[in-house]
């Protein structure tokens, strides 16, 4: 079998070459116009002091430590592409964006510390006996516009290249927040840098609020999210099979959602379909041991895992505890939390009981679209209930310790809200 | 003849940062409540669970320059 090997995109190689050329010929220029300074300037009254020599040869260390880290920078995009095409797999994008865009950032402030040199140079030399002649200051100038032209044109063809890795890979397919977090986080950091050399305060909070926010909606948008639409295509054919599995029984009764008495697994949850329209909760005698079957012949029916099962597990997960330990009271302070805050799946969740009839009232019900699906599959809508209003039928059952069915499932403001109405079963005709 | 020192220096003092955390606290933790308007609705990716975590945090911070500047005021 062969695989297809990523084309190797020799723009994207050639592009940093060239920005590491041109970053080299502005190192040199720059050794050039420092010999200016150290050997020309002497010859105009210039007098030697630490005061001076120790500001300067820190700014031009760092403007030669940007200038290399820069190039080191474009070197290492270089190589990875070229390791990557080497290994015969895709380079990613987000390593190459941000090689060439750390780079671009090291080149900017090279220039920046440029311009903080020549301060020193244009003001702080007078002062120590430098006699203004064109003699030196031509070259000088000469050689100054050549380094900041020659790393502004770096700077440029880096940004091409950034530009070209966009369109290489479109960067269409990242997230929204994502992309404007990492926008964000560097124009942030640029920021915060000019605000330490500026010591502009209004630098510094812009900085700060990029940081800050572009890690926020890294952190918060760092979870899958699936579309609904995606999600819908997972959830239906499951649904739709035991849509048609409970005409084909012609069980016609209305779920009823065990609790643990009727199982042999306490943790585990099963509904109860009778072939009756109207039947009342079995026995747990004689549902205990036969959970796992889907057949009953006493009473006639089916038992199934209600499609909301797994939901009922997750909230129990979010919750920290298990419904079997809870009572009532608790899930009607705590579920709709769970809802609302861990679940994001509804704007408000309120559960009210009164005898034995609880309701749940949701509202902006996040799953909206699936829910109006769900509702063109017949006997799962009318018989077992959606995913969410089984999950919470399954919750009633296990902290209620009783049988639940749901009794009405009414949905308004266009498919928005829901109200579903249980009724527990204290009392299971039959039992002693 | 003396020459001022370029050194470099942060320009924002624990009072400015003070300020900041307690602006962004509020922005963050007006951020997840208005977020909750939006759940059912398209694009709405953020999990404001975590951004009023990142708000409540701030918040803390906050609260430890303040309590410094207490200590420093008690202290001197």
């Amino acid at each position: 079998m062969q695989f297809q090997t990523p084309s190797m995109s020799k723009v994207l190689l050639i592009l940093p070459l060239l920005v590491v050329g041109l970053l080299a010929v502005s190192a040199v220029v720059y050794i050039r116009l420092d010999n200016i300074v150290h050997t020309e300037l002497y010859r105009f009254e210039l007098e030697f002091s630490s005061e001076w020599a120790e500001n300067y040869w820190a700014n031009s260390w760092l403007i030669l430590s940007f200038l290399a880290a820069a190039a080191s920078l474009m070197l290492f995009s270089v190589v990875y592409l070229l390791a990557s095409y080497g290994a015969k797999t895709a380079p990613n994008r987000s390593t190459v964006v941000l090689l060439l865009l750390i780079g671009a950032c090291a080149a900017i402030m090279s220039m920046v510390l440029f311009t903080r040199l020549e301060t020193i140079v244009h003001v702080d030399l007078y002062q120590f006996g430098l006699q203004f002649s064109e003699e030196w200051a031509i070259p000088y100038w000469f050689h100054g516009r050549l380094f900041l032209g020659l790393t502004g044109v770096s700077v440029i063809v880096d940004c091409v290249s950034l530009a070209y890795t966009a369109r290489v890979w479109p960067i269409i397919n990242m997230a929204r927040e994502r992309l404007v977090a990492w926008v964000l986080l560097p124009t942030g950091g640029v920021s915060l840098l000019l605000a330490w050399i500026y010591e502009s305060a209004i630098s510094a909070f812009i900085g700060l609020g990029f940081v800050l926010w572009s890690l926020v909606l890294l952190y918060a948008g760092s979870k899958r999210y699936v579309e609904e639409s995606m999600l819908a295509t997972l959830i239906l054919p499951p649904l739709a099979n035991l849509d048609r599995l409970l005409e084909h029984l012609d069980c016609k009764g209305r779920a009823i959602f065990l609790p643990p008495e009727y199982l042999s697994d306490f943790e585990s949850c099963r509904a109860y379909i009778s072939v009756e329209r109207k039947s009342d909760p079995p026995k747990p005698e004689q549902i205990r041991g036969k959970e796992n079957g889907v057949l009953l012949k006493e009473p006639p029916g089916v038992i199934l895992e209600p499609p909301g099962a797994d939901l009922t597990k997750l909230l129990e997960d979010r919750l920290g505890t298990k419904f079997t330990r809870v009572d009532l009271q608790f899930l009607q302070s705590h579920l709709p939390r769970i809802f609302v805050e861990k679940l994001q799946l509804a704007k408000s969740v309120e559960i009210s009981v009164e005898k034995d009839r609880v309701k749940v009232a949701i509202d902006s019900y996040a799953l909206k679209d699936i829910y109006e699906k769900i509702r063109g599959l017949a006997h799962v809508y009318n018989q077992i209930g959606s995913p969410a209003a089984s999950a919470i039928g399954c919750a009633l059952a296990k902290s209620s310790g009783k049988p639940v069915s749901i009794e009405d499932e009414v949905i308004s403001r266009a498919g928005r809200s829901l109200t579903i109405e249980y009724r527990i079963w204290r009392n299971v005709p039959g039992e002693k | 003849m003396c020459l001022e020192r370029n050194e470099l220096a942060f320009p924002l003092s624990l009072w400015d940062l003070s300020l900041w955390l307690a602006a962004s606290s509020i922005e963050l933790l007006v951020t997840s409540e208005v977020l909750l308007e939006l759940i059912g609705k398209d694009n709405a990716r953020l999990n404001r669970t975590r951004i009023r975590n990142v708000g409540i945090a701030c918040t803390v911070l906050f609260f430890v320059t303040i309590a410094l500047r207490i200590l420093d005021v008690v202290l001197s």
